[in-house]
């Protein structure tokens, strides 16, 4: 595996192991020990690959498993930004290896990677104080030979679109997509143009959804992101409720 | 007299006198009215107040001291709007409890905001003496987490 020419000159440097427990985990661990970002952590297979708040990433050997370490990345009330930030770098990597999946490639709020309506990929970002600075891991799982069946929200793959890239084909790609993406938010200050470009390729702006909270279930339409990246939900009596947290389905996919 | 009434009462007096500050206590309850600063108007949590902290109108900004814990000098407040949780997952043993002995840098929670888990570290080394949120509910920016003393 290797880095893009460009992400290589701008000092990110690459850390790829054939098995680690957790991309996220190792990422975090190194930044404990004093390492500084950026650095990406690659793994061809993960033993604890997890999602948000204790799920399992299903992680067999044939898909990307990728975290990139970024130090002191922005000021904390701004870290949240960076999932839109990461998102559309994850778009744009897989427009640069199969460009014909392009209009199919849709972003589901806050972070996952649709095409053609089913998860291809999915971000969780891990930040923590750690060896006097702050550490932010931005995992990415992308489905490139295979998918998980059975779960709440259909996944695919690259493969089942006829699609062969493999992992390290699509991280060379992605160290340059997130180069990019990363310098475009500069910490912040680019955060209502990323937004846009969020917006411009968002699954369901317009439309029904359904969000699933912690403790209940909201049905409304999707109207916009504000400008902390909340989901901005109107619900049938009329209000407006900011959404921090949740999970999207649209209706006539929802599965109980 | 209610506290709305009292908070009243010494704004007026506060206009009538040209002081700056004025602080009753009585019954567990401090009150203090300032001219000049710029304060949060709520004590305790509460899922609707606006992102960005309020600006008190002039002259008189009011802050509340019900034991307020906003003022107090181990609390550690909210950095980002999200939702708080005590543990790492839900089926993991929570950071810290009430009596837990912290270092500086220790995690105490966690708040999340748009797949962003973001883990908040104790500022200081002490004990903690209050949790302040209510796992798996939403935070505001600045608002009082924890007191560690």
């Amino acid at each position: 595996m290797h880095l893009h020419p460009d992400a290589e000159a701008a000092g990110v440097r690459l850390a790829a192991r054939d098995t680690l427990p957790s991309t996220n985990a190792d990422a975090l661990a190194r930044a404990r020990a004093g390492e500084r970002g950026p650095v990406w952590i690659a793994a061809a297979r993960q033993t604890a690959g997890r999602g948000r708040r204790g799920n399992v990433w299903t992680s067999e050997p044939g898909n990307l498993y990728a975290s990139l370490l970024l130090t002191d990345a922005a000021a904390p009330a701004r870290l949240p930004e960076l999932c839109f930030v990461v998102a559309l770098a994850a778009r744009d990597s897989i427009v640069d290896v199969a460009p014909q999946l392009a209009r199919k490639l849709k972003l589901k709020w806050p972070n996952d990677l649709l095409l053609d309506g089913a998860k291809l990929a999915g971000i969780l970002i891990e930040a923590e104080s750690a060896g006097g600075a702050n550490a932010a891991a931005a995992g990415i799982g992308v489905n490139c030979a295979h998918h998980p069946d059975n779960l709440a929200y259909p996944a695919t793959s690259l493969a089942a679109h006829g699609v062969t890239v493999s992992p390290g084909e699509l991280l060379h790609a992605l160290s340059r997509t997130m180069l990019l993406r990363v310098a475009h938010w500069d910490r912040g200050p680019g955060f209502a143009e990323i937004r846009s470009e969020w917006l411009a390729h968002a699954a369901g702006i317009g439309g029904d959804i359904r969000v699933r909270l912690a403790d209940r279930e909201l049905t409304g339409t999707f109207e916009t992101l504000d400008s902390l990246g909340r989901l901005m939900l109107r619900l049938p009596g009329g209000a407006l409720e900011a959404i921090t947290v949740g999970e999207v389905f649209s209706p006539a996919r929802v599965q109980t | 007299m209610s506290e709305q009434d009292l908070i009243r009462e010494l704004a007026k007096l506060l206009d009538e006198t040209g002081l700056g500050e004025i602080e009753v206590e009585r019954e567990g309850l401090r009150v203090r009215v300032a001219r000049h600063s710029v304060t949060n108007v709520v004590a305790g949590g509460g899922s609707h107040v606006p992102a960005i902290p309020a600006v008190a109108p002039a002259p008189a900004a009011i802050a509340l001291d019900e034991i307020d814990p906003a003022k107090h000098p181990g609390v550690v407040t909210s950095p980002m709007v999200g939702t708080a949780y005590r543990a790492a997952e839900p089926s993991a043993k929570p950071f810290v409890d009430v009596g837990s002995v912290v270092k500086a840098g220790d995690p105490l929670l966690i708040v999340e905001a748009m797949k962003t888990m973001n883990q908040i570290p104790s500022p200081r080394a002490g004990k903690v003496a209050q949790i302040l949120f209510e796992d798996g509910h939403p935070v505001e920016y600045g608002e009082p987490l924890m007191i560690i003393e």
